[in-house]
């Protein structure tokens, strides 16, 4: 019998990523299946970010174009990929070494399955960071951002991708679509991602993402008052 | 009866927005989000604007030609709601009267006023848990690395 192709492109979007970037690729370059290829996206980076990914002798590829964001980024790279699996990587985080191989297990005993995700790690990088570890959402929580998405690129051809006019929340806008969509989704226990969080990428998390989220939710509401079910309970008459 | 305390938005812990007459409004502790319509997302608005709750009740009366008991009770049992939700706080400082008043932005003839409902929907809280934002970040001071 053949074997299954399992094949992946991890797609890394960067924007003057050059500080954290090459332990991004490393992660992914480290994963126990070796089936993987790497696509660097240059968002209009003008440090050294193309550099270290042109700096690889093979397995990563870089691509450049106009910065347009990440969702864009992304899309781009899942367009010129040719695998059947698409895997997502920010220029700031890195991967468990056995994420996709654990992945890889559940697609080849489910073959339904659309979407695998998996939990995130946050880390604070910088030393004055541990002031904020005890947020109650910094520790180990479900991660529904692109980092710890394995797809069927099938299944994400069949979505549309990411949506190309977000910034922040690209990632929550996909997930609440895919979900809408029926997609066949499981989400692993396991830590799959190590998330960093510093003070550059801290401060996107101000007003604009979270203007951002709020049109997502809107936009999540309304498609499900449009004849999907939704799952709300009132406070008040309950 | 009408308890003259003033609440004010939970700004650390809340985002939310009124478009076209709703308000969108999200637990950033919970991942819980909320919407209000009609007379609701109007209370919403005044409350972010500083008004304590008489002085809302009043105005959406007005506003809705509708009776000031019945209104006053219903903003009074919204209130309840969202501080038991946590997406308002009662507020330890009141500041001073508030500088302008957001203007009703509703176009034609007066809707009917129907009491304002909480609906809540948490089934994105895991969604909402790495991004958008955690909350109350906003005074993290970083230091930056000296030996890179």
């Amino acid at each position: 019998m053949e074997a299954p192709d399992e094949r992946v492109t991890c797609v890394i979007p960067v924007h003057n990523g050059g500080r954290y970037l090459r332990q991004a690729i490393d992660s992914v370059l480290a994963q126990n299946m070796k089936d993987v290829v790497v696509l660097v996206i240059d968002d209009g980076s003008t440090d050294d970010s193309v550099a270290i990914a042109c700096s690889y002798p093979d397995r990563v590829h870089c691509l450049s174009q106009a910065r347009g964001g990440p969702a864009v980024a992304r899309n781009h790279g899942a367009r010129s990929a040719e695998t059947p699996y698409l895997a997502f990587l920010d220029q700031d985080d890195w991967w468990a070494p056995d994420k996709l191989a654990r992945q890889l297990g559940h697609f080849a005993r489910r073959p339904d399955l659309d979407v695998s995700i998996g939990h995130v790690q946050s880390v604070w990088a910088d030393e004055q960071g541990t002031r904020e570890a005890d947020q109650p959402r910094s520790g180990i929580v479900p991660g529904f951002i692109p980092g710890t998405m394995l797809v069927r690129a099938s299944a994400f051809a069949r979505m549309g991708g990411f949506d190309n006019r977000l910034w922040y929340v690209d990632g929550l806008d996909w997930f609440a679509r895919a979900l809408d969509h029926n997609l066949a989704f499981e989400i692993l226990p396991d830590v799959l991602l190590f998330h960093r969080v510093h003070a550059d990428n801290l401060s996107r998390r101000g007003g604009e993402s979270r203007s951002e989220a709020l049109q997502v939710l809107r936009a999540a509401l309304a498609r499900r008052r449009q004849g999907l079910p939704i799952a709300a309970d009132n406070t008040r008459d309950t | 009866m009408t308890e003259n305390f003033l609440v004010r938005c939970n700004r650390d812990s809340v985002a939310a927005e009124v478009v076209d007459g709703e308000a969108i409004i999200l637990n950033l502790e919970t991942g819980a989000y909320y919407s209000l319509d009609q007379a609701g997302a109007r209370i919403w608005q005044l409350l972010e604007h500083g008004l304590d709750t008489p002085a809302i009740a009043a105005r959406v009366a007005e506003e809705y030609d509708a009776p000031a008991e019945a209104v006053a009770s219903d903003v009074d049992a919204l209130v309840a709601d969202l501080l038991a939700e946590q997406l308002v706080i009662v507020d330890p400082a009141p500041v001073s009267e508030p500088s302008s008043m957001p203007s009703d932005t509703r176009t034609g003839a007066p809707r009917a006023y129907a009491p304002p409902a909480l609906k809540k929907y948490t089934e994105m809280a895991d969604m909402l848990a790495l991004d958008p934002p955690l909350p109350g970040l906003k005074d993290l001071e970083w230091k930056r690395p000296t030996n890179e």
